[in-house]
């Protein structure tokens, strides 16, 4: 791919991407903000209108105030930085696909994180697990699912119902599956963040854009994953939906619980040879 | 005061924590509750058909030291073991569950989601089938059990238990426990409280000298008896359920499952998942 990779040390990714000083605010990667806005102006005028009309509003109540002038909404949110909120908020409305701004803009395509595999252990990583279960007919990619679901987490259904993907959770995630040495993750969760944040404590969703674009390249996620829905319904992926669902609940299992949803896909993929 | 006073003490205390972790009201009421501990054990042990020490050599476990049983059972004293021992004494000298011991009454433990889910198989199969799938089981324990030490009692299992556990909630310790993260009085860690209640440091990993107040206190807040935190195998001491498919609870009575779920609590954690997993895809 001739993308500049989110994770090599590129010129375009040096500049999109400086290493922040502790605690200060990392400026918005202009491309991605200025790449949603022009989508909303390639939109016909109706729904431009209505779109402008939308972020004039979320600008008032982000701001709380009931009385800004539209000009200076619409200035202060062409210059701002945008938070995940606002993000999954004008890509709502846009209906466009996460992966394929990010990539209009140089990120990486989605990828899959690694999960950490205890020794002796033979588990699949998720991107092969999602590699498996889509090579299977549509009735053992189902049947998978269902399993899945009715043995994952009960809390994964509740994350999944949320119409605002749950990035503080996902960077929990990150900090506690994460293959690095723990204090590794806090120090890089730091660089990232600044050091007086406390992931457990701030499980609001208004860490910025380019925070979270920080956090994916320090513990070297693709932003497509850390930003996405948890659940396939709402996917940001072109590929089956069935599959994606069913790694999501992988990836918030503990290993024994991974181990027995990889036998399970294993035993199909055997079926399915047979 | 009883089991169940302190039951309600630990179920109407306020939000407040004490440097230790426990709410403040805990420790003061389990203090009494150690007298009557100790009264009941003092019962215990004069029912015994053979003397005390010899009846812990028996036992074969280091650890339980018969000075501290009698040190237990003196009047005025409170009883004092650990968890593990306290577990020891009650599973391998009186032959009863730790939570009849504490409370008279016969615990229900509702299984692990990876174990309710072989509970859930085995009542969809028919009695021949379960029978397949129990010397299935044997066959795989007898080989295994050449190369790895299947018998039960060698090491407290607290530790996987609430790993377990948390991870089947999908919570952290925290706020599994009822605790607000980052407001939990001096401990602000999730890791550093499980530390300070369960005395699980760095120095003591395995759980192996956890008060038994602490492993209590994870109990009552849990509502899970005592016994899954301390026994390997919980099937002989405690009535099990898991949970059906409108949320109510469905006893496991089956002898075949029964020896299958306790076969499989041997096992080390990726062992079992494994087997669990083969066995599912094949029955399910």
């Amino acid at each position: 791919m001739s993308n500049p990779s989110l994770y090599n040390e590129s010129p375009l990714s040096e500049r999109q991407m400086p290493t922040p000083a502790a605690g200060r605010p990392i400026p918005l990667p202009n491309s991605i903000r200025d790449k949603v806005f022009s989508l909303a102006d390639e939109l016909p005028e109706k729904e431009r209108t209505e779109f402008w009309a939308l972020a004039v509003k979320f600008v008032r109540r982000l701001k709380d105030k009931s009385y800004l002038p539209v000009d200076k909404a619409l200035a202060f949110l062409r210059r701002s930085t945008m938070t995940n909120e606002g993000f999954f908020y004008f890509m709502d409305i846009l209906g466009a696909s996460f992966v394929d701004v990010f990539q209009s803009v140089g990120y990486e395509d989605f990828r899959w994180p690694t999960i950490q595999v205890p020794d002796g252990v033979d588990i699949m990583q998720p991107a092969e697990l999602d590699a498996a279960i889509s090579s299977l007919p549509v009735e053992a990619q189902e049947d998978i699912r269902a399993f899945a679901k009715e043995y994952g987490p009960r809390a994964w259904v509740k994350e999944s119902q949320s119409l605002v993907p749950k990035v503080p959770n996902r960077i929990l995630w990150l900090l506690d599956h994460s293959a690095l040495p723990p204090q590794e993750r806090t120090k890089r969760l730091h660089a990232a963040l600044g050091v007086d944040s406390n992931p457990w404590r701030d499980k609001r969703n208004s860490t910025s854009m380019a925070q979270s674009l920080a956090i994916c390249k320090l513990f070297e996620v693709s932003p497509s994953w850390l930003l996405s829905y948890a659940n396939g319904s709402r996917a940001v992926l072109s590929k089956s939906v069935v599959s994606e669902e069913t790694v999501s609940i992988y990836l918030v299992m503990d290993t024994a619980k991974r181990i027995i949803l990889d036998r399970y896909v294993r035993a199909w993929i055997g079926r399915d040879k047979a | 005061m009883t089991y169940q006073e302190l039951a309600d003490v630990v179920a109407n205390m306020s939000n407040g924590t004490s440097e230790y972790g426990y709410h403040k009201e805990y420790v003061p009421a389990y203090q009494e509750f150690a007298l009557e501990l100790g009264r009941r054990l003092d019962a215990r042990l004069s029912e015994l058909d053979i003397s005390i020490p010899r009846a812990v050599r028996r036992t074969g476990v280091p650890t339980l030291a018969f000075a501290s049983i009698y040190r237990s059972r003196k009047p005025g004293k409170g009883y004092s073991l650990t968890a593990f021992n306290t577990a020891v004494l009650c599973y391998n000298i009186f032959h009863i569950s730790v939570h009849e011991f504490l409370s008279d009454e016969t615990p229900t433990i509702q299984l692990p989601a990876t174990l309710q889910l072989v509970a859930k198989t085995m009542a969809k199969l028919s009695p021949a089938k379960r029978r397949e799938v129990r010397d299935e089981l044997a066959r795989v324990r007898e080989e295994a059990s050449k190369e790895m030490d299947l018998d039960l009692w060698r090491e407290p299992i607290l530790g996987p238990r609430l790993y377990e556990l948390f991870n089947d909630k999908y919570q952290s310790y925290a706020s599994f426990m009822g605790y607000d993260n980052g407001k939990s009085g001096k401990n602000r860690g999730p890791y550093a409280l499980q530390a300070s209640i369960l005395n699980g440091s760095p120095d003591n990993p395995d759980g192996l000298r956890t008060l038994l107040r602490g492993v209590l206190f994870v109990s009552f807040r849990t509502g899970i008896p005592i016994d899954y935190f301390l026994a390997m195998d919980y099937t002989p001491y405690a009535d099990i359920v898991y949970r059906g498919g409108n949320g109510r609870k469905v006893p496991v009575e089956d002898r075949d499952t029964l020896y299958v779920l306790r076969w499989l609590l041997a096992f080390p954690m990726e062992k079992q998942a494994d087997l669990i997993g083969q066995m599912v895809a094949k029955y399910r």
